[in-house]
């Protein structure tokens, strides 16, 4: 398994001995810490559109390229998502086949292994802004130690940032730039901005630039995967809803 | 490194036995049942991809299809669709992606 070894440590979907229940712990001691030294913090939870039908396989194949993947894993890969024809089951008679041009299929075993390399791509950018001081991550404990700007369990993303203009902006730029590089298309209006110990006003205004809604804590972050047949496990929602130390 | 019986036989007792089946309509009890006979077929299919790298012509083909997100969908918003995989790509992807 190689996986593990080219996907940050920010992402916690699908790799072995990483789980959910991290990301939810890790984004509730982030907000419960904030709460109780009274810093400042802005939340962005990222809404993708569509996410595992829109990325683009060029991306995906030059992100193989500079994790250092042969020539012919890569051959392998494009073949197998390359050559995908389909059609559509109507009520059990089937359409014409035709061929895809992007995206990559729900059932295919290997979508969440290329989606997190997709999902990569995120990262670093993310990385690089924080190197060279574009977005200002949000500082947890006194000594300023740990940096936390985002957090990613496949396509549901998070990012932390401190109360500045500058970040939103960057934030607004680094997910237009995403989305021209992989062909993940953000959606900003199902996409949330929460202010912690921040006015009121000042979300309200900040929303208004990134085109977002403004959300309140608390707010659910990975629930979404209570859809479908996991509906069962009830205790996922109660557990992954942010909650506010009311 | 070329792919090995234990790790395609392995892969293939992984899967379900009658998830629902692609265009080839193949389900993985049979491939199971009649392991001793298929075994030779599916292994050259296997040896030849990874020679190379080609994948023939409606082995990749999928269907698409709706189910259900909620348990009383009303609406076109509670679906949601997937692609049903034929048995044999199924087997390459699940061995790709093993080594992933």
């Amino acid at each position: 398994m190689v996986i593990g070894s080219v996907v940050s440590d920010t992402q916690l979907a699908f790799i072995k001995d990483r789980q959910i229940l991290n990301g939810i712990l890790a984004a509730n001691k982030v907000v419960d810490e904030a709460k109780k030294c009274k810093k400042e913090l802005i939340l962005f939870k990222v809404d993708f559109e569509k996410a595992y039908d829109s990325i683009d396989w060029n991306y995906l194949d030059e992100v193989m390229v500079k994790m250092g993947f042969p020539t012919l894993w890569r051959k392998w890969i494009k073949e197998c998502i390359g050559t995908a024809t389909t059609s559509v089951l109507v009520n059990g008679s089937l359409t014409d086949e035709f061929s895809l041009g992007r995206g990559l299929r729900q059932g295919d075993p290997l979508l969440p292994f290329l989606f997190l390399l997709a999902a990569e791509g995120f990262h670093v950018l993310m990385q690089s802004l924080s190197q060279n001081n574009l977005f200002t991550g949000y500082k947890v404990g006194r000594n300023d130690l740990v940096v936390v700007s985002h957090l990613q369990f496949a396509d549901d993303t998070l990012m932390w940032g401190e109360k500045l203009w500058t970040n939103i902006r960057a934030l607004r730029v680094v997910l237009i730039l995403f989305q021209d590089l992989s062909g993940l298309k953000v959606n900003f209006s199902k996409s949330l901005l929460v202010g912690v110990n921040v006015h009121g006003s000042w979300v309200a205004e900040a929303a208004m630039v990134l085109n977002c809604k403004v959300g309140y804590m608390p707010f659910l972050y990975l629930g979404g995967l209570g859809e479908g047949g996991r509906e069962a496990s009830g205790w996922w929602k109660d557990i992954s809803v942010l909650r506010s130390e009311e | 490194m070329p792919f090995s019986l234990d790790e395609v036989k392995d892969v293939v007792w992984d899967c379900k036995n009658f998830k629902c089946h692609g265009p080839d309509g193949i389900t993985f009890e049979f491939i199971k049942d009649f392991w001793d006979l298929l075994k030779d077929d599916v292994m050259r299919f296997l040896v030849k991809f990874h020679r190379n790298g080609k994948l023939t012509k409606g082995i990749n083909n999928t269907f698409i299809t709706l189910i259900h997100k909620v348990n009383n969908p009303q609406r076109l918003n509670d679906f949601r669709p997937i692609s049903l995989v034929g048995s044999l790509y199924k087997i390459l992807a699940d061995v790709l992606a093993n080594r992933l």
